[in-house]
């Protein structure tokens, strides 16, 4: 099992993408698409730390 | 009319010498060996690497269906496109390290190599060959008619499509056979870029015609609010969004060829980033197409002579917009939509081609042989159901995405380390196709199966319980 921190953190941001359901259905103005767009930020931000020196030598 | 065509048509010739070139230049840094053909020797670098995986990813789907998409079902596009954003990081983050280390290790070139070799079952490779065959053919297809479709509209006649199609399919096949994969990837990254530059001034542009108007982002905000589509209750109830992003979000495990990606790059720096810039792109690329879409319904609702109207045909928004453009902009836009088309199907071409190499063929001499028959046969297979243009095509494609997420659950298994039963790996793979075609012929139609099955869930969702299922039963098979 590849231990990765991210794992978890990309299930909760996965669920999040799908919240809006919950909590969003009526939203109005861009509320909406900036909830999305920074959770997509969060994933974003995760890749990046999440291979954060992964070295040359692995070649 | 004559100098739009004229501007489109000079603009796609330089655009598509510029890849040529490059094609040809990246010949001589190639090899000959099958192993450079399918996934570059293993040494392709980070910003070839993400711009391939990006510009394979993201076809004419993106600056056509998505804009139209957004333009008349509003927000909830934008999430249905994140959710395969954010799951492909999910995946690429948590799983790429190690299938690029044992792709290494084992000497994988392909994806039905991979599965056969995890699997412990050698004829998988073979029978995913022709999953894939079958499942991608037709959104291959689908690209070209993409292509098929552009011309016609910048000519402003229907008797392009074929002009359209056949300058599609020289192209693929020429850049595929020039350096395989290598001359594919060279080429994606400059496709990568045209698309990123003309959509986001596509962008500014409508962007523009608003602001001209008077009318700001928050102006839009309340503008779309009023139409009913900044919130979830209007095309996307949850079922439907289910049913979009279900199969999407397994995209980067299912489709053959954004795994075999994941074999090419040279190591572990030029794979991370590889998944760096890709995500870089696609939420860049995203927001930009999604707001051409949600800025062009604002100005059809509240601007009059706006060059779309609130009633437009989806898939006529762009060709719309680019009518009203800059002959300029218009010939940008247009090359772009030509190279997202291109870039999506060569790879999906090349992917085919050296699965079918692998199966059919023994020793090197042979697969670069075969490879290169497969290729002019899957392009001419290609070529002839885009040249048919029968809108069965389009929901062929939707079902794709549909017929390979059996190909899911077992991937994911054996890339932790479990091994199901090979019998189980084949069950979870025949689900797809197997549900695909039983819930086509209850509903009658592929795209009503698409969005609602039994109990009201969508088909994706059957199929993946399904082939979940069926992989747990087999890894717990296995251990007894």
């Amino acid at each position: 099992m590849p231990r990765s921190w991210a794992a978890p953190v990309y299930a909760v941001l996965v669920a999040l993408m799908y919240a809006p359901y919950a909590v969003l259905r009526e939203a109005a103005g861009w509320s909406l698409y900036l909830y999305w767009t920074i959770v997509a930020l969060a994933a974003l931000a995760t890749a990046w730390a999440a291979t954060a020196g992964w070295s040359k030598n692995g070649g | 009319m004559e100098a739009r065509l004229a501007v489109g048509l000079a603009v796609l010739a330089a655009y598509l010498a510029g890849g040529t070139i490059l094609a040809i230049a990246y010949r001589r840094r190639a090899g000959s060996t099958f192993e450079e053909i399918a996934v570059a020797g293993r040494r392709l670098g980070g910003f070839l690497s993400a711009m391939t995986y990006a510009a394979t990813t993201y076809s004419s789907f993106m600056i056509v269906g998505l804009v139209g998409f957004a333009f008349a079902t509003g927000v909830g596009a934008y999430g249905f496109e994140l959710v395969y954003y954010v799951a492909t990081l999910a995946l690429l983050t948590v799983f790429a390290r190690r299938v690029w280390r044992m792709a290494r290790e084992r000497g994988w070139t392909t994806p039905g190599e991979m599965m056969a070799d995890l699997a412990g079952s050698p004829r998988l490779a073979p029978f995913l060959a022709a999953v894939y065959l079958v499942s991608l053919v037709p959104y291959a297809s689908v690209q070209l008619k993409g292509v098929g479709e552009a011309v016609a509209g910048l000519a402003g006649s229907s008797e392009f499509y074929l002009i359209g199609v056949a300058i599609g399919i020289i192209v693929m096949v020429v850049w595929s056979a020039l350096a395989g994969v290598w001359s594919v990837a060279a080429t994606d990254a400059l496709q990568g870029l045209w698309m990123i530059f003309s959509a986001t001034a596509l962008l500014l542009w409508v962007y523009t015609l608003l602001s001209r108007n008077g009318i700001g982002l928050g102006d839009a905000g309340r503008i779309l609010t009023e139409a009913g589509l900044t919130g979830l209750t209007g095309f996307w109830k949850l079922p439907v969004f289910l049913a979009f992003t279900l199969p999407w979000a397994f995209f980067a495990v299912t489709n053959p060829q954004v795994v075999q990606r994941l074999f090419m790059p040279r190591d572990e720096e030029s794979l991370s980033r590889m998944i760096r810039w890709f995500a870089v792109f696609g939420l860049y690329y995203t927001i930009v197409v999604t707001l051409i879409g949600l800025l062009a319904r604002a100005g059809a609702e509240a601007i009059e002579g706006f060059p779309v109207a609130p009633d437009t045909h989806k898939d006529q928004v762009t060709p719309s917009l680019l009518a009203a453009a800059h002959p300029l902009l218009a010939a940008a836009v247009f090359t772009s939509i030509v190279a997202a088309s291109v870039s999506t199907a060569d790879s999906i071409l090349v992917t085919l081609a050296t699965e079918a190499a692998r199966s059919i063929a023994r020793g090197e001499e042979a697969r670069r042989r075969a490879y290169y028959s497969a290729l002019v046969a899957f392009a001419v297979a290609m070529a002839a159901v885009a040249a048919a243009r029968t809108g069965y095509i389009v929901a062929l494609s939707v079902l794709s995405s549909v017929l390979l997420l059996g190909i899911a659950p077992p991937t994911i298994a054996l890339w932790l380390g479990a091994r199901p039963a090979p019998a189980a790996v084949w069950a979870s793979i025949a689900t797809g196709p197997i549900v695909a075609l039983a819930g086509t012929l209850a509903y009658g139609s592929p795209l009503k199966a698409f969005i609602a099955g039994p109990l009201g869930a969508p088909l994706s969702a059957w199929i993946l319980a399904a082939s979940t299922l069926i992989t747990v039963a087999g890894i717990v098979a296995a251990r007894r």
